[in-house]
């Protein structure tokens, strides 16, 4: 219909209200255009408050919005759906059951019989280097191993479309480095397209094909930057001279933002 | 103000509505139905005035309430004596900490016949009865406010060569200040209850008395009017020391 | 804690305080204070007449004679059918509307003013209330039990269900859990070591109210046995009677921790 065919994500002119107790309205969101094609990785980046999370609640079906469309892979949003899954930056595993039992959620809530589901489950804790801690509980792993959990359980319902909400915020720098490549590598070997949120401007250009940088009250969409970066991403990215200026770049744009919040409203 | 009445309607409108229902029901239902042991509302208010008015309640009221404070006292010093030993010592902790425990939700009632037997149908009985529901949460929160306190103010203290005294009065007392006062309000809770259970189990004296003589011979608009009145004399004593306590400290430590 | 600090002259207190930290020092400091217990209320007791606090052989030597008799297990058990029929109905009912109460506004809105009242008021002045309309029956006995109790279930069970975080109950909904499988698979699991906390508070009151009940609603339990050796003025067994049913509450009491802490396992950092 109207959305590009090779879309994977297509948010047109949206905007959202938030109506808190007393009745008073506020725009969270203000006419938003955000395209993410097929097999693309986008990170969104943005200061707090701007409407982040909104927009991937929006894309997840599990908030409404006023105006505009939302579309994946070609089809209008209503709820949630098999073809896209969401990691939480909280990690959002249940802390009573084992690894692999929060691997298989997705699976379970679709009806999967359990020995079918741990099969699946099994094969995607290998793939996120985790093979030996399935019958661990949650409690028992660092937050680096928790998300890996948390992405395991996101990949296991094979989608298409994988949503992360700052996943490695609450993850300690080092092993944050190390994430963002193996999450490269898995990315790589599937046609996944992922929409990303970050605060971190490095993690957006070393991840991604585009990084969205939005402003605030409302939320809009100030500028789209191209990463030309080749792939594979590896160590050897992080020190080149073009990561370092896109980076800059970033941080050009967003800098104004914070230190005087109205900047970009009068831009 | 407006804005706060606005609020306050949304928030309990619906409970109020439900009372309002009920009180209607109640009413409607007790003048037609013609059931012992529901006599309608309206009858059970004019047995409350009488009740009030002709001073039949002003002797229990005031006996009741001296048994009460006598027990809370008795239950404050004791309890938290006791409860500030738990707190500094470990090994006092590990003596009485079971004790105290097993106080504090085991069935103590039970004893009441007991206490009837020695202590005779008196005051003894029902201050006995309240201390035994209060003590112990006394105690279990001044040792948890002794206990309270971050190490490392105390390591504070000491370098600079505090005496035990002078961190007890100028570090534990003040850090463990807010579960004091919830102990105290529990204490209260709880003994308010002591006291009515006491008095209803010992039959004669008090309000507790009083829900016995109309209960056995079923003059139920004068019951509902005692029940009613033990009620508002419970409301009153747990809300005015739960006032207390937020005037005393802004309560952190309000669990039970 | 204190052993971690380093020792310092003021030796005699301390050596007394570390024999806390070991295993076998809290042993003998357990031990020791039951002796003293026991040494005490021998002490204070006096056997010359029925009517004074008997010493603790004598409470002892009567309660055996109580138990060989088949006197307190018959009793205790008529006793415990009325705890054990109330607090079913109390589970089966309370956790039900605890969930309905934290899911529903308008319910929470009504019932939970209600419950907070309910839980200051002294529940003993309806006795005669229940009494009037059931009677002196086993059915009045069991309505108390579930009168005392069943408000800490429901409001625990609701708080507990409400403070589940919001971030599991959207990813449930994310992976497209419908809304009984987001409560049976997420909620009601997430709210377990809330509900239990309630239970075990809900069954110290339903102990109460058994023995509440036991005493007023008078029947073939404990409360007619009681009734009989006052009547006889012996404080003995009376007390004996007593000290077996606060046991009973202990023991029922631990038996529910365990089972809290066991379920609560996974809470625990
Ligand atoms: N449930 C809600 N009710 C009312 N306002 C909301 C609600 N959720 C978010 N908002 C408001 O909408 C705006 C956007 O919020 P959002 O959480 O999407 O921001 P974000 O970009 O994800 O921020 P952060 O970087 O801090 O995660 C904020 O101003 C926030 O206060
Ligand atoms: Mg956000």
């Amino acid at each position: 219909m109207s959305g590009k065919a090779d879309a994977a994500i297509s948010i047109r002119s949206v905007s959202k209200y938030y109506v808190s107790g007393n009745g008073k309205k506020t725009k969270a969101l203000d006419s938003v255009d955000l395209t993410v094609n097929r097999g693309e990785f986008v990170s969104i980046i943005g200061p707090s408050g701007c409407g982040k999370t909104t927009m991937l609640k929006m894309v997840g079906g599990i908030l409404g919005w006023d105006h505009g469309e939302v579309e994946v892979l070609g089809k209008a949003v209503e709820g949630p759906g098999p073809e896209r899954a969401t990691v939480f930056q909280s990690f959002a595993l249940l802390p009573w059951m084992t690894v692999i039992d929060n691997v298989s959620f997705g699976l379970k809530v679709r009806g999967v019989a359990k020995p079918e589901r741990y099969n699946i489950a099994r094969g995607l804790l290998k793939s996120v280097g985790l093979g030996d801690f399935e019958h661990a509980y949650p409690r028992q792993l660092s937050g680096g191993m928790q998300q890996r959990v948390g992405l395991a359980r996101a990949l296991a319902v094979s989608p298409q479309v994988l949503l992360m909400d700052e996943p490695f915020s609450a993850i300690d720098a080092q092993t944050r480095l190390i994430l963002q490549t193996d999450l490269l590598d898995i990315w790589s070997k599937t046609d996944l397209s992922v929409l990303f949120i970050t605060h971190a401007m490095d993690e957006a250009v070393f991840l991604s094909d585009k990084v969205v940088i939005m402003g605030a009250r409302p939320g809009h969409v100030t500028e789209v930057i191209d990463v030309d970066l080749p792939r594979p991403r590896n160590e050897a990215t992080r020190r080149d001279s073009r990561f370092v200026e896109l980076t800059g770049r970033v941080w050009d744009r967003l800098r104004g933002m914070i230190t005087d919040p109205n900047a970009d409203v009068a831009a | 103000m407006t804005l706060s009445l606005g609020l306050g309607t949304r928030k309990y409108g619906p409970f109020l509505l439900s009372l309002v229902v009920l009180a209607a029901i109640w009413e409607i239902v007790g003048r037609t139905a013609n059931i012992l042991t529901l006599p309608p509302l309206s009858s059970v208010l004019v047995a409350f005035g009488k009740l009030w008015s002709s001073g039949a309640v002003t002797a229990p009221l005031f006996d009741s309430t001296m048994a009460l404070l006598t027990g809370l006292a008795i239950s404050l010093t004791l309890g938290s004596a006791i409860g500030i030993g738990m707190g500094m010592s470990r090994v006092i902790d590990v003596a009485i900490g079971p004790y105290v425990k097993a106080g504090l939700s085991a069935p103590l009632i039970a004893f009441v016949p007991v206490f009837l037997m020695i202590f005779g149908i008196g005051s003894e009985t029902r201050i006995a009865t309240v201390v035994a529901f209060s003590i112990f949460i006394v105690a279990t929160n001044a040792a948890t406010a002794m206990r309270t306190i971050d190490d490392r103010l105390l390591e504070m203290g000491r370098s600079f060569g505090a005496s035990r005294w002078a961190i007890f009065r100028d570090i534990r007392l003040p850090a463990g200040a807010p579960y004091f006062v919830a102990g105290l309000r529990l204490g209260v809770a709880r003994g308010v209850k002591g006291l009515i259970n006491g008095e209803v189990l010992i039959a004669i004296i008090g309000l507790g008395g009083l829900v016995k003589k109309y209960g056995t011979v079923f003059s139920m608009d004068q019951l509902y009017a005692v029940i009613l009145l033990i009620v508002l004399y419970a409301s009153v004593a747990v809300g005015g020391v739960t006032l207390l306590s937020n005037l005393l400290v802004k309560d952190k430590a309000n669990t039970a | 804690m204190v052993a971690a600090r380093p020792a310092r002259p003021r030796a005699p207190r301390w050596r007394l305080e570390s024999m806390a930290d070991r295993r076998l020092g809290r042993l003998a400091i357990r031990i020791a204070a039951l002796v003293l217990f026991i040494g005490i209320w021998q002490a204070a007791g006096d056997d010359s007449i029925n009517l004074l606090f008997p010493t603790f052989t004598r409470t002892v030597s009567v309660w055996w004679d109580l138990v060989e008799s088949g006197v307190l297990p018959i009793t205790l058990l008529i006793t415990n059918q009325t705890l054990f029929v109330g607090f079913l109905i109390v589970l089966v009912l309370g956790i039900p509307i605890g969930i309905f109460t934290a899911r529903i506004k308008l319910m929470d809105k009504i019932v939970s003013p209600y419950l907070t009242f309910l839980v200051a008021i002294p529940m003993i002045a309806i006795i005669p209330v229940i009494q009037a309309l059931l009677g002196l029956t086993f059915a009045a006995r069991v309505t108390v039990v579930v009168l005392f109790a069943i408000p800490y279930v429901v409001i625990n069970t609701a708080v507990a269900v409400r403070r589940v975080d919001p971030v599991l109950t959207e990813m449930a909904f994310s992976f497209g859990a419908s809304r009984l499988m987001t409560l049976r698979d997420v909620v009601l699991p997430a709210a377990v070591p809330g509900m239990m906390a309630g239970i075990r508070i809900a069954l110290g009151q339903a102990l109460i109210g058994m023995v509440v009940a036991e005493l007023t609603i008078v029947g073939a339990g404990i409360g007619s046995l009681i009734a009989d050796l006052q009547g006889r003025f012996r404080v003995a067994p009376v007390l004996a009677v007593a000290c077996s049913i606060v046991i009973e509450g202990i023991i029922l009491m631990s038996l529910v921790e365990w089972i809290e802490r066991r379920l609560g396992r996974w809470s625990k950092q």
